[in-house]
């Protein structure tokens, strides 16, 4: 038995889930969406009938994509951060409690933010500079320490960037080797000197530790968190749009 | 059937002249270019909003909410005086390339 409500809200859910669609663009594709449905409904084509002709009418998000994103990448570049962060907020399940992936995203952000600089900046200076870093310590110490510094530097990119669905692509695959290093890293640490670091490091280590946790852990929560398309939040049919149908 | 960049270039016009007429919605737009274009115009519908958009960004059309009788709400688009001012300019170029198109073609055959 076709149902109007479910279909809507499968044709809007790449819409919703993309970024570069704003809430009130959706809002007017759905409108024209109604409104050609009810051309074809009135003309007394089957109900499912008519909707399908109406979804060829106005196009597949996919055949949308591509004029839509080229208005999207003409929008300020603040506009277009705070919609992928939108975008992305939007596949979390609505099983997964919303606040504290806002936390820790927020954690993400802002750890990311200060750290990849200072990171880019240290490794400029060490590499230019390092007599700097040699004078007081064993050159030996920064070398063996050099795999962590780099998986601090993916850690901080990879807390800025936000995620997408599960694609299989380059980053992902990245992001899979990373998650692996870390957890690994952070497992190795718990083992060996858990009380040493928090004790000797007054706790700075065990957060530096969180931190490395924190972009696989939002990666993790999109690909494993990620929300029925056709949750029911999704339809938002207007008033009096189905009363010619 | 119109191809693809003969369809850009004319679908910009078309939108500002139906504008020009009256101030109307997406649907609606799209319904009067396919009827005065003898079904000739065929497309993605939902296309043509991004092209609002960017007509609106430009400061040619402006947009307002409004909601309809039976509770629909519908985004309306009207001309303003830089959009009316645009159409102008289209028009006089669009009258340049008809007129050297019909020069070098030549008038049509008539048999009557």
């Amino acid at each position: 038995m076709f149902n109007l409500e479910n279909a809507i809200a499968q044709w809007k859910a790449p819409f919703v889930l993309s970024r570069y669609y704003s809430s009130e663009t959706i809002a007017e594709l759905e409108s024209h969406l109604l409104d050609t449905y009810r051309e074809f409904a009135v003309e007394g084509i089957e109900r499912e009938d008519a909707f399908e002709a109406a979804l060829q009418r106005i196009g597949s998000e996919k055949v949308l994509r591509v004029e839509h994103k080229k208005e999207w990448k003409s929008t300020s570049l603040l506009a277009r951060i705070f919609s992928t962060y939108r975008a992305e907020r939007k596949w979390i399940s609505s099983d997964v409690k919303r606040w504290w992936y806002g936390v820790a995203r927020l954690g993400s952000l802002g750890l990311g933010l200060w750290w990849l600089p200072a990171i880019l900046v240290s490794s400029v200076t060490l590499i230019t500079s390092p007599r700097n870093y040699l004078l007081d310590w064993d050159q030996w110490y920064y070398l063996q320490g050099s795999p962590l510094w780099i998986l601090l530097g993916f850690s901080s990119l990879f807390n800025l960037i936000p995620f997408k669905e599960w694609s299989r692509s380059w980053s992902d695959i990245l992001r899979v080797i990373h998650t692996a290093l870390v957890v690994g890293t952070v497992a190795f640490n718990v083992r060996i000197a858990f009380w040493v670091v928090i004790v000797s490091n007054g706790g700075e280590a065990f957060m530096w530790e969180v931190w490395l946790c924190l972009g696989p852990f939002l990666w993790l929560v999109q690909v494993f968190g990620k929300r029925n398309v056709v949750d029911s939040d999704y339809v938002s049919i207007q008033p009096g749009a189905l009363e010619m149908a | 059937m119109l191809n693809k960049d003969l369809m850009a270039a004319t679908i910009r016009p078309a939108v500002l002249a139906v504008l020009a007429q009256r101030e109307s919605y997406g649907y609606e737009i799209i319904k009067e270019v396919r009827v005065l274009s003898n079904e000739q115009v065929e497309w993605a519908e939902g296309a043509l909003y991004p092209m609002l958009h960017r007509m609106e960004r430009h400061g040619l059309i402006e947009s307002y909410w409004r909601t309809a009788d039976n509770g629909r709400k519908r985004k309306y688009y009207r001309l303003n005086n830089s959009g009316q001012k645009e159409l102008d300019n289209q028009k006089a170029q669009w009258k340049v390339a008809t007129a050297l198109l019909n020069k070098v073609w030549g008038p049509e055959p008539c048999l009557t």
